[in-house]
């Protein structure tokens, strides 16, 4: 049986042993878990052939160094693309010049209404840093399946229909890797918290 | 038995109704997206209803052909919008329309919609006398 000096000895020991070992975890680890519904790992993010509003071709690899957000949506959408897109918005408030950094590209799923012109119109209301993306069916369905992104034109109505769309915001890193994506219900702090890790390395 | 428990009841509603207290129905912090005129804007509002049951069963604005909808968060992340034919109002309850759930979906504008206008909306009830609301149009 050990006596109480050694006792103690043994959990100054133990003691200091774990205070090691938690301070050089993040060192050894250097991993950062990025909110909403991370990719582990991380996986390339799948090529983009769109074009802007101005017309210009948009290529995820014209962003490397960057991070990139990704959001699929439609300028008559009522509720969830505006509110998603306003998130977006304070989030590049909240980041203040650092922002200019950050590329958010609305990528339509509704290109027969969604023109050049009523995207630039739609973006241009919250930030006209922010990127609208355009392109061909082909073009456009190849980026929704790429992205696992599911939208289909709603029956009721006719000219003001509504669109039934993944409503995820994907977060590309510098290194153009796919690190996660956000569903609506999750707070904009959490975005801001992983563009702020991006921006600002180590 | 359904005319003796009435009169109770109207005696209670006489008091509810005299009782400095009570609530009565009312909508409150009501505001509009911006949105260009020919495309779509949402309304959102907290609803307090009063003492009595009652239903929202329609909406109408001169601004744009307005519904009642709900945002349906399916799995996967997929979002869908599902019009709403009745809203079931309990007594004293609030119902909150607000971004991702319950709104006012515009469609058509008649006008754009900038930021500092307003707009008015028409809330129609089953019981109640209909509501004339102002909502500032602005963002969230």
């Amino acid at each position: 049986m050990p006596s109480r000096a050694s006792g103690a000895i043994f959990r100054t020991t133990l003691h200091l042993l774990q205070l090691a070992l938690i301070c050089l975890l993040p060192a050894c680890q250097a991993a950062y878990t990025y909110h909403g519904s991370p990719y582990t790992p991380p996986q390339a993010a799948p090529a983009l052939s769109l074009r802007t509003t101005t017309g210009e071709p948009f290529r995820l690899a014209d962003h490397a160094g960057q991070p990139v957000l990704i959001f699929f949506g439609y300028t008559h959408c009522p509720d969830v693309c505006p509110a998603t897109t306003a998130e977006v918005h304070q989030v590049f408030d909240q980041l203040g010049e650092r922002a200019d950094r950050v590329t958010f590209a609305f990528i339509t799923v509704d290109p027969e209404r969604d023109t050049a012109d009523a995207l630039r119109a739609f973006l241009d209301r919250f930030d006209p840093r922010f990127v609208g993306l355009t392109g061909d069916d082909e073009a456009l369905a190849a980026a929704r399946q790429a992205y696992g992104v599911f939208a289909e034109r709603d029956a009721e109505g006719s000219a003001d229909y509504t669109m039934t769309h993944t409503s995820r915001l994907f977060l590309i890193d510098p290194s153009g890797r796919l690190v996660t994506n956000y569903t609506f219900d999750e707070p904009s702090e959490v975005l801001l918290a992983d563009l702020r890790h991006l921006l600002e390395p180590g | 038995m359904r005319h003796r428990l009435a009169i109770p009841l109207l005696a209670l509603g006489l008091l509810a109704g005299c009782a400095p207290a009570a609530k009565s129905l009312g909508v409150d912090d009501a505001w509009a997206r911006p949105a260009e005129a020919g495309s779509t804007s949402a309304v959102y509002f907290r609803l307090q209803n009063g003492p009595q049951a009652d239903m929202l069963i329609g909406v109408e604005s001169a601004a744009g052909r307005a519904m009642i909808h709900r945002t349906i968060h399916e799995a996967d992340g997929i979002v869908r919008m599902e019009h709403q034919r009745q809203i079931d109002l309990p007594a004293n309850a609030q119902v909150v329309f607000e971004p991702g759930g319950l709104h006012i979906m515009l469609l058509d504008l008649a006008s754009d919609l900038a930021v500092g206008d307003s707009l008015e909306f028409r809330l129609l009830f089953k019981e109640h006398a209909p509501i004339d609301v102002q909502a500032s149009v602005r963002q969230p």
